[in-house]
């Protein structure tokens, strides 16, 4: 026994939760982690805690492995204040190196993503999907983002030429 | 991605598993909901709001859902409002139905069980719905469209398709339980607390921006709740008045009122204590306030510190004016009249009339009586209210200063307090000092140090401070050079206690005395030493005390008639002369002959026994000294010297050889024949007298004090006072004047005299003194009246 002896220090008893996603795919993450899901973090709230598996009938495996990649990432994050957050301008060319490193992936998986934290309430993770977008499209002509989205030209040709003649100032400056 | 075929039924198959688990949840909080189900409901919500869409011919290509929802979503998010809103009514009309089985507590219990479920029930929906919150509805809301989150709408239900059925039958079931509690019956007063927990949660009677928050709370409980209370109370008043006294309706009131007041923080809003406490105070006291009031008087007349006590507070709570104001002024004029009815009861007393010294002593102790028994009425009963306190600082100078004792210059407030000082720190006034109030056991010293601290207390309320500082300035002063004082540790008590209340400078006036008188000690020791080299010849043949007073802090003027010393003396006083100006050149000494005093061994030539052989010892003053000295049997003018009886003289040699005045001599002689040292040829003091030293003289005692007999003249001194003061008071508002004017520059007549009363603490100038004071300054140029206007005056630089 010796005087310096402090206490033990605390063992933080991670509570663990099971989400299951629409493939049957089951994960075990920390209600830290779960929680920046405002859809996990009420429903935990109001059922309490459980030990029961969670499922996330909209959300297939691979995208659900990928958005908590997200959430353990940022589970440390200080808390959004959702009044502050709303009032601040977004700005798309504050991506942090993880997120953007974390954003590489193919156009499908970005919008599985975008639609998941969407369902989830994930609201930091659905703001980074848009600014991904955003900066996809930043500096492209039409045709180019028709082509980049996989999205087929259904203006006719009067159409266009009335488009074109109401846009004129904009594409001269 | 492929939902649009058909949804329609999508959505009617959707709402189905929707509606059967929000009955789920209303009926049991949400307890039999598991996470699955939970997920499943929340998910039925945002399909339902983001990827069912209407069949639009052409649109088959894919586009993201997240992105145009605001079409259809529109559609689909009103449509999942109002079913949820629907069906929600539909549940609250249930619940009406089922409660009008219900009155009295059981309506109560059934309410907030309902109330409590219903609570838990609306969080978790509006979670569930958590997707249509996010979306459709912020947006409506950011359009200003009157429509509200889920939780708002579920209150909003309970409202308008619950509560407004309910509400009466509710408020009859509060007051019922409430009057049996306060008929001292036991109930439940927890359900009294839901129910208005449920009004107050209930919020506002509309969504308009603006509306007031606690709106239901107000108008559908407080309100007819206070009235409720008030008609309670008015009958349960009437019925005790009838029953009882006033003193016992007072008595009933105070205790009924904490009650409620007790009771009304467990159940009522923490908003509406105030309203309900102030419909308790206008029932209760307000509309007996006048019956209440008249109590006061006797109250006080029988010093009922219990009743006074309540009444007070009762009566505090109708507010400053309309409760307390009155009985402030009673209180004042109350104790006014006790003052000067004790001060009175003095001015006839016979021990008073024998001596100033003992007008003074019962005078001070009459003021302190009342004071100290109303100071402590007021601590006791009226929590040491500052408007009683006011009021009885106000009433205590009143009769203070103006009363039936103090009618003239001698017997004024400040002059007999400062006479009361006098007794108290002179030596052999023991009893003054223990005083009426001296309690037994105490050191003689704390007890004087109590005294002093009663006199200070009075001292607070003299109009004249100025005149008291005049007075005990001489008062001290002769205690001084007379060696009186009862302690020197006494004196200093006092001067510390004064300067708290005047100020410094009074204070350093009597510390310089103090230490002329030590300095002065030290002095005549020195001087006394019998090795001091003298150059003025050989030491006294007798012992000399000399105080050397700085002329400008006593209250002393040089002798107002010359006098030849006796060649003894002056040979000493020459020698003291001397050796003060080796020690200090340049200053001159001023003898104060009639301050001062001898003992002198006499003895005559008829004495026998102890007279003769130790002669007997008279304390005289210098100019009696001086006179009794020409009666020596071996010097001196006149005839008969060289016999054993000595020299008789008349008045006129008498006059000769000491230089003193004619009215002087006179009376001391009449001092002398009276004590039977001399006689006269002709039995009194007339020019044609002779007078000798009485050779038979006889007194059974061998010391006698001739200096004394002579007690210093009452009036004139108060005269002199009275005038010293008058000039200094002159003297103080002129510089009050040129203080404010410099400051101010311009002030009209009325400002300026306004502005000097507020600013000379000591005494109340009197408006002619400062007109006076005002020309002068005009005469003297500090201030000028301004050209424009003869009602306006300059400061002149």
């Amino acid at each position: 026994m010796s005087a310096v002896d402090g206490p033990e220090p605390p063992v933080v008893q991670q509570i663990m939760v099971k989400l299951v996603s629409s493939d049957n795919e089951e994960f075990e993450v920390s209600m830290a982690v779960a929680e920046l899901s405002m859809l996990l973090k009420n429903m935990l709230g109001d059922l309490g805690e459980t030990e029961d598996a969670i499922p996330l009938p909209n959300v297939t495996g691979k995208v659900l492995a990928k958005v908590i990649e997200y959430c353990e990432h940022h589970q440390n994050d200080p808390p959004l204040i959702m009044d502050e957050y709303d009032d601040v301008p977004k700005r798309a060319d504050d991506i942090a190196p993880w997120d953007e490193m974390f954003m590489k992936v193919d156009q499908e998986m970005l919008f599985e993503i975008l639609l998941a934290s969407n369902y989830m309430d994930i609201k930091p993770l659905l703001d980074l999907g848009c600014k991904t977008v955003a900066n996809m499209i930043r500096g492209k002509s039409a045709e180019e983002i028709r082509k980049q989205f996989n999205i087929v030209n259904d203006f006719t040709e009067e159409e266009l030429a009335q488009i074109k003649k109401e846009n004129e100032w904009a594409e001269t400056n | 991605m492929d939902m649009m075929q058909d949804s329609s039924s999508e959505a009617a198959r959707i709402w189905t598993d929707l509606s059967a688990g929000v009955n789920t949840i209303l009926a049991k909080a949400g307890e039999d909901i598991d996470a699955t189900l939970y997920m499943t409901l929340y998910t039925h919500v945002y399909d339902f709001c983001a990827s069912l869409r209407p069949a639009m011919p052409g649109s088959t290509y894919y586009t993201p859902a997240d992105m145009s929802t605001a079409l259809y979503g529109s559609v689909y998010g009103r449509q999942l409002y109002t079913r949820l809103t629907d069906h929600v009514s539909q549940y609250m009309g249930e619940v009406a139905k089922r409660a009008t089985a219900f009155k009295g507590d059981e309506l109560l219990t059934f309410y907030n069980r309902e109330w409590v479920r219903y609570g838990d029930a609306a969080k978790m929906i509006h979670n569930i719905f958590g997707y249509l919150n996010r979306h459709w509805i912020q947006r409506e809301k950011d359009e200003g469209n009157n429509v509200c989150d889920i939780n708002t709408l579920m209150f909003r239900l309970w409202r308008n398709q619950f509560f407004m059925d309910v509400r009466g039958a509710l408020l009859e079931s509060v007051f019922s339980l409430m009057t049996r509690i306060r008929d001292g019956q036991v109930a439940d007063l927890g359900l009294v607390k839901s129910v208005v927990d449920s009004f107050v949660s209930l919020g506002s009677d509309d969504l308009v921006l603006g509306s007031k928050k606690m709106e239901v709370y107000d108008a559908y409980f407080l309100k007819p709740f206070i009235e409720g209370t008030r008609r309670y109370y008015q009958a349960e008043s009437e019925r005790m008045l009838k029953e009882g006294s006033i003193r016992s309706y007072m008595a009933w009131v105070f205790d009924r009122i904490k009650e409620e007041e007790d009771r009304a923080e467990l159940y009522l809003h923490e908003s509406s204590l105030r309203e309900f406490s102030e419909a308790l105070n206008k029932v209760l006291i307000g509309k007996q306030r006048e019956q209440l009031s008249a109590e006061f008087h006797p109250m006080l007349e029988a010093q009922e510190r219990e009743d006074l006590r309540r009444l007070y507070l009762l009566l505090k709570r109708l507010g400053d004016g309309a409760g307390l104001e009155p009985m402030r002024n009673l209180f004042g004029a109350f104790v006014k009249s006790a003052g000067l009815e004790a001060v009175k009861r003095i001015s006839s007393d016979q021990v008073a009339a024998e001596s100033l010294t003992n007008k003074a002593r019962l005078f001070v102790d009459a003021l302190l009586s009342v004071h100290d028994l109303y100071a402590d009425i007021l601590r006791g009963s009226f929590e040491d209210d500052p408007g009683f306190s006011k009021a009885l600082d106000h009433a205590c100078k009143e009769f203070i200063n103006t009363n039936a004792v103090c009618v003239s210059d001698e017997t004024n407030a400040a002059r007999l307090l400062a006479s009361h000082c006098d007794t108290l720190l002179k030596k052999g006034n023991a009893t003054a000092r223990a005083g009426p109030t001296g309690a037994e056991g105490a050191s003689s010293e704390d007890n004087l140090e109590f005294q002093l601290s009663q006199a200070v207390c009075v001292f607070r309320y003299l109009k004249d401070q100025d005149m008291f500082q005049a007075a005990y300035w001489r008062f001290f002063a002769r205690r001084l050079i007379n060696e009186q004082s009862v302690s020197s540790h006494g004196e200093a008590t006092m001067i510390s206690k004064l300067k708290e209340v005047i100020g410094v400078d009074f204070k350093t006036k009597l510390s310089t005395m103090f230490s002329d008188i030590t300095v002065s000690k030290d002095m005549t020791e020195q001087f006394r030493e019998p090795g001091r080299a003298s150059s003025a010849g050989p030491p006294a043949p007798f012992d000399i005390g000399v105080k050397v007073l700085n002329t400008g802090s006593w209250p002393f003027k040089a002798p107002d008639t010359k006098l030849t010393l006796p060649p003894e003396l002056s040979r000493v006083v020459d020698q003291f002369t001397q050796f003060y100006q080796d020690k200090h050149s340049g200053r001159r000494l001023n003898w104060l002959w009639q301050y001062s005093k001898a003992d002198l061994k006499v003895f005559f030539p008829g004495a026998t026994g102890a007279a003769a052989k130790t002669g007997y010892v008279f304390t005289v003053s210098t100019y009696q000294l001086a006179i009794l000295l020409l009666f020596n049997a071996d010097s001196g003018p006149g005839t008969g010297y060289g016999t054993e009886a000595g020299p008789s003289l008349t008045l006129a040699q008498i006059m000769a050889a000491t230089e003193l005045d004619r009215d002087l001599v006179e009376s001391e002689m009449d001092v002398f024949c009276k004590a039977r040292v001399l006689t006269s040829s002709t039995g009194k003091v007339s020019d044609d007298a002779r007078f000798a030293l009485n050779g038979g003289f006889k007194s059974k005692k061998l010391r006698m004090n001739l200096a004394g007999l002579k007690r210093p003249d009452q009036k004139r001194e108060a005269n002199e006072i009275q005038r010293a003061v008058d000039t200094d008071r002159l003297v103080k508002i002129q510089a009050a004047i040129v203080r404010i004017m410099k400051a101010r520059k311009q002030l009209s007549h009325r400002e300026l005299v306004e502005t000097t009363i507020a600013h000379i603490k000591l005494f109340q100038p009197q408006v002619s003194d400062i007109k006076q004071a005002i020309d002068k300054l005009i005469d003297t140029s500090y201030i000028e009246r301004d050209e424009s206007s003869r009602d306006l005056y300059n400061y002149l630089a």
